[in-house]
């Protein structure tokens, strides 16, 4: 895949997304059901990277586009990934009154519901890569850290080095 | 929002801010970057403090139509919001460096995180069990603000995923459709 290719299909998924991790179905639509330059391990992987890491949770198209095209992948997917944000400096400049529309709000409320939707949809294959449907462990990890991200004030990355050991421990 | 805030321009703020250098304005979101676990919005909590309360050269107006403003614009929320803190506080090149400083060290990190997977995947046997609870728990926390408000949201929750269910109509199609949707459907 060429680096320009790359570069648009990472600045459509992350244009076409409200938040960091909605773009995740759309990059699996594109690279992993499409494309095949990229199994559901290694999206998963990416995540749980991008999880693991400092700074927004978008950022799993860095990952993402390592594994696709090692480092030059991975900066014209940062390239992607911070493009969209200066689109808010017009926003700001111009449409700051349409923002108060009910309607316009509406819409981006259905935008953020219906992708919520859709990064539950993402989320059943890298439960299937992830061994949660097919063991206790993995199972009891999954619903722990769903219950800890949800219910408390733990740091995500400190879930998932949590579970990162008992994987790790598990598995010797 | 008023009418006041939307025709801010980067020179216009508060009379009593002195403008940050672009190192300075690197600086401070370098600084800031760390606290990005997952959530951009603790990042927003530090850059609010840092900007408004302790240097005072971003007033509570600018803050606010910023934060609304890369709420709405498409991509990461947070580094639209640092995008548009910086280019108040020092229009393009401003809005360059704040994004630069918050998300090149991000994107090293990451870098070097995805190399240690090739290296030692056994550790990222359990975590990637914990990302789906992650993700699920995130999704659920998307939606649950909408949750109880209107009934209608909760029909277009099971439409959208019905609809990513149909393989030829795909994501980014259940997204406009969704934004149509939501922007006729009338008040309750």
């Amino acid at each position: 895949m060429s680096l320009l290719l790359l570069y648009l299909l990472m600045l459509k998924s992350t244009l076409l997304s409200m938040n960091g991790q909605s773009s995740l179905p759309i990059v699996r639509a594109e690279f992993v059901t499409k494309r095949h330059v990229l199994t559901d391990r290694q999206l998963n992987a990416a995540v749980t990277v991008a999880q693991s890491s400092p700074g927004p949770m978008g950022g799993y198209v860095v990952s993402v586009g390592y594994f696709i095209a090692g480092v030059a992948g991975a900066v014209v997917s940062w390239l992607a990934l911070i493009t969209p944000a200066f689109l808010v400096i017009p926003l700001m400049r111009y449409a700051g009154r349409r923002a108060d529309s009910s309607a316009v709000k509406r819409s981006l409320d259905a935008v953020v519901i219906a992708g919520s939707a859709l990064i539950l949809q993402t989320a059943w294959p890298m439960a299937m890569d992830s061994g949660v449907f097919h063991g206790v462990l993995p199972a009891a990890i999954a619903a722990a850290a769903f219950a800890l991200v949800l219910l408390t004030r733990v740091p995500t990355a400190l879930v998932i080095a949590a579970a990162a050991i008992i994987g790790w421990i598990a598995g010797r | 929002m008023s009418s006041e805030n939307a025709k801010l321009t980067p020179t216009s703020s508060a009379a009593n801010r002195s403008r940050l250098s672009l190192a300075s304005i690197a600086r401070v979101y370098f600084g800031v970057a760390g606290s990005t676990w997952g959530s951009g919005s603790v990042t927003v909590v530090n850059i609010r403090k840092e900007l408004v309360e302790r240097r005072g050269v971003l007033t509570e107006a600018e803050f606010s139509l910023s934060y609304a403003m890369a709420r709405i614009a498409p991509g990461t929320n947070v580094l639209a919001f640092c995008a548009a803190t910086g280019w108040r506080l020092a229009g393009w090149p401003g809005a360059a460096a704040a994004v630069a400083a918050l998300s090149v060290p991000a994107a090293v990190v990451c870098v070097l995180l995805t190399l240690a997977y090739g290296r030692w995947a056994q550790f990222f046997n359990g975590a990637m069990a914990a990302v789906v609870g992650v993700i699920c728990a995130g999704a659920f926390l998307l939606v649950q603000p909408y949750l109880g408000r209107r009934r209608w949201v909760r029909t277009l929750v099971l439409l959208a995923a019905a609809l990513a269910a149909v393989p030829w109509l795909g994501p980014v199609w259940v997204m406009l459709l969704a934004g149509l949707a939501g922007y006729f459907w009338p008040d309750t």
